[in-house]
């Protein structure tokens, strides 16, 4: 039976990491329009991320304006699937349905 | 750690929207890069046209070869969003390259008449109107094809 995992169970963070499950890999300012989030506190997300091996983080220039790119790293992505199995799995010992609307 | 089955529940809805609503912010591929690589097919038509002096077509071809792949590493390195190829689907692959194959459709079909017609240039006329078919049509193929994947995400059973 899958575990949650805590480094990505907040709400937040498991909107950070599950835009990035989705992409190859996302520019900050995307996902932090998408999520909704502000600069400082995407990228104190982004910090923790990085530091459980979850995220790699690239920096770089579109043009001559710094940019920076979020990718869910190999162990990220297992973890981000070992969550939602986990979630799955309770929906499911409850009888509840996945299937969406 | 424990989370109650309809907290899971919304949960997992949350993750799926969040996936949808990024998919759908970002066309698939971006206009600039289909048409860049329609004006470099151009481009080598126009340079490798009979009678053109081999140095200016060598020349032309290394040119346009590092352009086009610029554009490559632009596609690679610079966007916003690119959808994780897990989520492509059978469909929106093949809508892809009959895209492709049409627009190279629209091009023979320029061409091949010029051609016969004994036009110079022809191809490069022909890869003129792929240039502009592509321009004019690849916006709603980009749009079309991360609908596709965001509909992949919101009707999959299982949350990717």
């Amino acid at each position: 039976m899958s575990e949650l995992d805590p480094v990505i169970h907040a709400p937040a963070r498991l909107r950070i990491v599950s835009l990035l499950a989705a992409a190859e890999e996302a520019e900050f300012g995307f996902v932090r329009d998408q999520v909704g989030l502000s600069d400082s506190v995407l990228s104190k997300h982004a910090a923790a991320l990085e530091a459980a091996g979850y995220v790699d983080i690239r920096k770089g220039y579109v043009g001559k304006r710094p940019r920076t790119w979020l990718r869910l790293s190999a162990p990220g992505r297992r973890a981000y699937r070992a969550h939602v199995s986990a979630l799955q799995e309770i929906v499911a010992s409850s009888g509840l349905t996945l299937a969406p609307e | 750690m424990s989370i109650s089955p309809e907290d899971a529940a919304r949960t997992l809805a949350d993750v799926r929207t969040t996936q949808a609503q990024a998919l759908r912010a970002e066309p698939w591929f971006p206009a600039w890069y289909p048409v860049g690589v329609a004006l470099f097919a151009t481009g080598v038509t126009f340079v490798s046209e009979p009678g053109t002096d081999p140095a200016v077509t060598a020349g032309g071809i290394v040119v346009l070869t590092i352009a086009l792949v610029g554009l490559v590493l632009r596609l690679t390195f610079a966007a916003r969003m690119r959808a994780h190829r897990s989520l492509l689907s059978a469909a929106a692959l093949t809508g892809f390259v009959v895209w492709v194959l049409a627009s190279m459709g629209v091009a023979f079909a320029v061409a091949f008449p010029l051609d016969a017609a004994r036009v110079a240039y022809s191809g490069t006329y022909g890869c003129l109107v792929m240039t502009a078919f592509m321009a004019a049509t690849g916006p709603l193929v980009g749009r079309w094809i991360s609908s596709r994947l965001a509909a992949g995400v919101e009707q999959a059973e299982e949350t990717r």
